[in-house]
């Protein structure tokens, strides 16, 4: 619990601002809420005296309608209350939500292969400013639990006051009520996400047709998913009445016990004005505080619902940050990094977090110098991509070394170090941007170098004829880039920078041969002193490198060059081999 | 950008004409008949009740004031008690049958949607993204259904309150509630203002939204990219112009709202005031008395609440309309493949198919496909390669007719295509994709695509015949096993090899291949290429590959470049020939040393 507190008070204490605020706003609704009633009692206690050819009477109905004018008023200004809250919920959530993106920005690898995007985006906005959720509860469910019980509190205070025997009984209705608004909705909760597991069967279903849709229709099966989409949406009906069930008996429920109160006003109030011992304007003052005491019966319980919603929200982000803790992605040493002469591998090691053996190494060395292409072939899940991995400063070796001129990499600033580098992974991943942005991607590249890494990757020509050029937007709203498209553009990001080392993650696998071999062509007549490092199970691709290596289950399984490994190497062989004759 | 469908954003049709989808939405709700009329009667009864309960209210006010006795007060207050609750019962009755009719629409609308896409052709949905047709057939029958079950009713009931309390309020005293009459038009301009300003509002908040969840995804899924390019102040920059934009039109929207409830809410009170003020002087000339005026009191508060509740409605109308819009929309999109009047409904593959002259566009000026002519005769094995781009995944299209040429025409058995139903050919077809769709399900349902008339003897012959029983039978529930989301818990090779079994179980006369072996490394490929041999054996195929290796042993290939079949003949006599194959070849086949020597870049 106080793990909780201690959380939002971390975000309050940097807004206690607006703490004054808040209070006053709490105070004007406590007041209004409290002096409403007593000023129509007053009005129509003021309208009972009047009486045909009574005229001065009119003189305290005047000065009720003056009074009710004024607190009249005080209840819109209490309606800014919940607007200043909602301020302060919007604050809270960006405060919340930059926090954690910041975290995420630094998280290693193994942050990635634990937590799926679309998992981590749900955390990071709904998590976070759904309704009744962190920044809502931070402030909103807060004040409005504590609006409300303040008005509450002073509410019954005056009816008591007013009449203490009305006052009981009109009241003892109300706790029942919270006690079964709070209980239903626990259970609405329960139902309401049963529906939601029916809602993303069908979606599932919805899906997994569309984008099969060429398989759906090959094998006549239209009809029999319109029916399986049919025996889910029957079912869905009986689920989806639960819920509407539950929610209008609440209602209906909870509107029948306000009217309770309101019929025992009536009754003992009107036998006890019968009596004398109590006005008209009473009565009616009572009446209406039964009607105001409805909202804080439910938003009590509701304080204690989003409460518990929010504390697994604030879980479910702390589950994000705690993972790895105190590891950034670029801790390294103070050396800066001006220009790679040589990167080498010393016996690397490495295994991924998941435990299985594709993609582990065991003792692999390689050195790429100035000017020299490598390139790292073998089977999948041999480890190839993991060593592009490790060049590239992504991952860290579990054991061994990565050197840079010579000095080990953690020993240097790897933001600089990374600066240096060109590297392009297995899925490029291009941003929902201008082509200009996505290969610049920031850094201050001018025109005529961006068009150049456009050229040597080979997308110059299809940039230019997009109808905006290098201003064209991609994805959703602007042009849709095919895979090779993406791969190029990917290409030509790592290529702007001017890096002294390019690591290409079988890249070749979304060209074609004509294409590969002219981006091979255009590399190595635009930058000669380009030290590259290519991974690739395409022979023909290796063949083209000054140095091969194999990797075969993660180790060293020979390396020179296309004969001599074709003469020693039987892993290489077998690659050379395997697909092609 | 890299999951496009993923944060699809709705755009709002330029403007429904509102008459005509109401139009078109009546026929959904001819079959409820019956349950309208009843809640059209609740409707009624509900009014009556509201009107009753302020009256009562005031009546025992009287009682009290004019020492009628206990029992009238008592009763005078159970009437009101009375009243009230059955309002609240038949409200309650009349929600749960219209919610129930809602969902029963709405039901039938997803059905009729989601056929209508099944029959919509492949190229419509290259055109639309999955997302998208998933909003339609889920997002925005959902939408329409708040229409059908509670809104349409309850802006019914807000205006009858509406007209019926203040009618009774005139009627009863004019000189007490004449005051309305004055305020109320300046309440309902302000009102309409208001909802269409702030409807804008929301429609931006909307998309600032998206974007930022938008922004969101593409950067978790892009932190090794960010990192790599140490651009996280960046990232972190853009955050905070999304988030500020969110904030400020979110903030914009409450500034409106309240500002405007706040007005609403204080006109109230001066109505109240007004009524109280014109009620005293009319107790005070003997026109009324205290029971009236505390009568007309609830009355104003409930004068007050319609509007309040019509406010709320109409957003969800629009929002609903705009919903049943889209949705028309698309089921008036007609399917560009369908079946001609009178198709046969059998076909039958005994001699050959045959491509005569065929082209085709997408979009009537690029031809995709120029004139294209071949034969693939019964117990062939033809193949298709050429660069990417070059036609051959369109060929396929046209081979199983997932589209019709727009120039030419393809034969069977000298039979235009057309002539057949799309069931009756595809009947002969086993199609094997390169990506491989396997959706949520048992194995035994993916192998027959949910036909339950295929015997699961035949299923399980069809995957040993690919040897996908050797790890099928390895899985715990063996062909009952479920494939969880597109198969995952199978290795791509595995899944491959189960597409293969799939399209064997078909008992196909013809088997059609794309790319099915292009994403795989060499040592699955080998597995893959046993399996896939033992697919093709006796069978006529054809076949799109990159590998050339995979094709060597066809019949015949066809080189396809540009729209046009460049080359024609087998291995050995294209490669004698030195064309464009014998240059693919070449590059392919650099890395064995039987090729022509690479000239090093």
């Amino acid at each position: 619990m106080s793990l909780y507190f201690r959380w939002i008070w971390g975000y309050w204490r940097k807004r206690l601002g607006v703490l004054p605020i808040l209070l006053f706003f709490t105070v004007v609704s406590t007041a209004v809420a409290v002096a409403w009633p007593l000023v129509w009692k007053f009005a129509l206690d003021a309208a009972r005296t009047l009486a045909p050819g009574r005229a001065e009477a009119m003189g305290r109905v005047a000065d009720a309608v003056l009074i009710l004018l004024l607190v009249g008023v005080g209840r819109s200004v209490r309606n800014f209350y919940p607007m200043m809250r909602a301020r302060v919920n919007g604050l809270f959530e960006m405060a919340v939500r930059r926090d954690y993106f910041e975290k995420i920005l630094h998280k290693r690898h193994g942050f990635f292969t634990k937590f799926r995007t679309g998992d981590v985006v749900t955390r990071l906005t709904d998590d976070i400013s759904g309704f009744s959720k962190i920044a809502w509860f931070m402030c909103s469910g807060v004040f409005r639990a504590f609006e409300s019980f303040s008005g509450l509190v002073f509410s019954v205070v005056a009816m008591l006051i007013l009449d203490w025997r009305l006052g009981l009984i009109t009241i003892t209705p109300l706790p029942l009520m919270m006690f079964i608004w709070y209980r239903v909705r626990v259970l609405v909760e329960a139902r309401f996400k049963k529906n939601q597991a029916a809602i993303s069967k069908t979606n599932d279903l919805l899906e997994s047709t569309f984008s099969g849709i060429r398989i759906v229709k090959a094998y006549n099966a239209e009809d029999r998913f319109r029916k399986k989409l049919g025996a889910i949406l029957s079912g869905r009906v009986d689920v989806e009445m639960d819920v509407v069930k539950l929610w209008a008996l609440l209602d209906t429920f909870y509107a029948t016990l306000s009217n309770l109160g309101r019929v025992l006003a009536i009754v003992f109030g009107g036998l006890w004005v019968l009596d004398g011992s109590l006005t008209i304007g009473t009565l009616y003052a009572i009446f209406l505080y039964v009607d105001q005491l409805v909202r804080p019966m439910m938003d009590i319980p509701q304080f204690f619902i989003s409460g518990k919603q929010t504390t697994v929200c604030i879980d479910r982000l702390l589950e994000l940050a705690d993972f790895e803790a105190g590891k950034r992605d670029d801790d390294g040493g103070p050396e800066i990094v001006t220009r790679i002469e040589d990167v080498a591998l010393r016996d690397v090691s490495f295994r991924y977090d998941n435990g299985r053996a594709e993609g582990a190494l065991a003792g692999v060395s390689l050195t790429v110098p100035r000017g020299r292409r490598v390139a790292v072939v073998g089977a999948v899940g041999c480890g190839k991509s993991t060593v592009a991995r490790i060049l590239s400063g992504e991952l860290r070796p579990a054991a061994g070394d990565v050197l840079v001129n010579g000095r080990p990499l953690p020993e240097q600033d790897l933001p600089s170090y990374r600066r240096r580098v060109g590297y392009v992974p297995q899925e490029a991943l291009l941003f929902s941007d201008t082509v200009r942005e996505n290969v610049a991607f920031g850094r201050p590249i001018d025109e005529p170098a961006l068009r150049e890494a456009l050229r040597i990757a080979r997308m110059d020509a299809e940039v230019a004829a997009f109808p905006k050029g290098l201003d064209e937007l991609l994805g959703r709203r602007g042009v849709r880039v095919s895979g090779g498209q993406r791969q190029r553009l990917a290409i030509a990001r790592a290529l702007a920078g001017n890096p002294d080392l390019l690591i290409l993650d079988d890249v070749t696998a979304a060209l074609d041969a004509e294409n590969e071999e002219a981006l091979w062509d255009a590399l190595a007549g635009a930058r000669e002193d380009l030290a590259a490092v290519v991974v690739t199970h395409r022979v023909a691709t290796a063949m083209r490198a000054d140095h091969i290596v194999v990797l075969d289950r993660g180790r060293m399984a020979g390396e020179g060059t296309h004969e001599h490994l074709l003469a020693t190497c039987p892993p290489y062989r077998r690659l050379a081999r395997s697909p092609i004759p | 950008m890299n999951e496009p469908d993923d944060h699809f954003e709705e755009k709002d049709p330029p403007r429904p004409a509102v008459r005509r989808t109401f139009r078109r939405l009546l026929p959904w709700l001819r079959p409820h008949r019956r349950t309208l009329l009843v809640a059209l009667f609740t409707v009624l009864v509900i009014t009556a009740c509201q009107l009753a309960g302020p009256f009562f209210f005031g009546r025992t006010v009287n009682a009290i004031e004019k020492d009628l006795g206990m029992e009238t007060v008592v009763l005078l207050a159970g009437a009101f008690f009375a009243s009230f609750l059955v309002a609240a019962g038949v409200g309650y009755a009349q929600g749960l049958m219209l919610t129930r009719m809602g969902i029963r629409v709405v039901t039938a609308i997803k059905e009729r949607v989601f056929g209508h896409l099944l029959s919509l052709s492949v190229k419509f949905h290259e055109s639309n993204p999955v997302g998208k047709l998933i909003a339609r057939t889920e997002g925005d029958a959902e939408t329409v259904k708040e229409l059908f079950s509670r809104v349409a009713i309850s802006i019914l009931q807000s205006a009858l309150a509406f007209v019926a309390t203040l009618t009774t309020m005139l009627v009863v005293s004019f000189r007490t509630s004449f005051v309305l009459l004055l305020v109320l038009p300046v309440m309902a301009l302000g009102a309409a203002w208001f909802f269409r300003v702030i409807r804008g509002v929301y429609r931006e908040l909307r998309r600032r939204f998206a974007e930022l969840s938008g922004m969101i995804t593409e950067y978790v899924q892009g932190v090794p990219v960010v990192q790599q390019f140490d651009q996280k102040e960046r990232a972190l920059r853009l955050l905070d112009e999304r988030n500020r934009a969110k904030f400020r039109t979110e903030m914009r929207s409450w500034y409106l709202d309240y500002g405007f409830w706040g007005a609403f809410l204080f006109v109230e009170v001066l109505a109240g005031v007004a009524i109280l003020w014109f009620g005293a002087k009319g107790i005070l000339a003997a026109a009324i008395d205290v029971g009236t005026l505390l009568m007309f009191l609830e009355y104003t508060r409930r004068v007050f609440e319609p509007i309040i509740h019509f406010g709320e409605q109409l957003t969800q109308v629009q929002r609903g309309l705009a919903s049943a819009d889209r949705v028309f929309d698309l089921l008036d999109t007609p399917p560009e493949v369908a079946d001609a009047p009178g198709a046969a409904e059998e076909a039958s593959f005994t001699r050959e198919i045959r491509f005569e002259d065929v082209s085709f566009s997408y979009d009537g000026v690029d031809k995709v496909l120029d004139g294209v002519s071949f034969t693939v005769r019964r117990g062939e094995r033809v193949a298709l390669v050429g660069p990417s781009g070059g036609g051959k995944t369109t060929l396929v299209s046209l081979l199983c007719r997932f589209l019709d040429p727009t120039g030419g025409r393809v034969l069977l058995d000298g039979r235009d295509l057309r002539e057949f139903t799309q069931r009756a050919w595809r009947e002969r077809i086993g199609l094997v994709l390169q990506e491989i769709y396997l959706f949520p399900g048992t194995v035994l349902d993916n192998l027959r695509v949910l036909d339950e008339d295929v015997a699961p003897e035949r299923v399980e012959a069809a995957a040993r015949a690919v040897t996908a029983d050797s790890f099928i039978e390895a899985l715990p529930e063996r062909y009952g096993a479920d494939l969880a989301e597109r198969g995952t818990n199978l290795s791509l090779g595995e899944r491959q090899i189960l597409s293969f079994a799939r399209a064997l179980a078909a008992e196909p006369d013809l088997l059609v291949l794309d790319e099915a072996t292009s994403s795989v490394d060499p040592g699955t490929e080998e597995r893959i290429q046993v399996s896939l041999e033992r697919l093709l054996t006796g069978r006529t195929a054809v076949i799109v590959a990159h590998r050339l290796s995979t094709i060597r042993g066809a019949d015949r290939i066809l080189v396809v470049r540009k729209g046009r079949i460049e080359e024609e003949g087998d291995h050995d006599t294209l490669l004698a020939r030195g064309g464009l194959y014998r240059e693919l070849w070449d590059l392919q086949s650099a890395g064995n040393g039987n090729g022509r020597p690479e000239a090093r870049p």
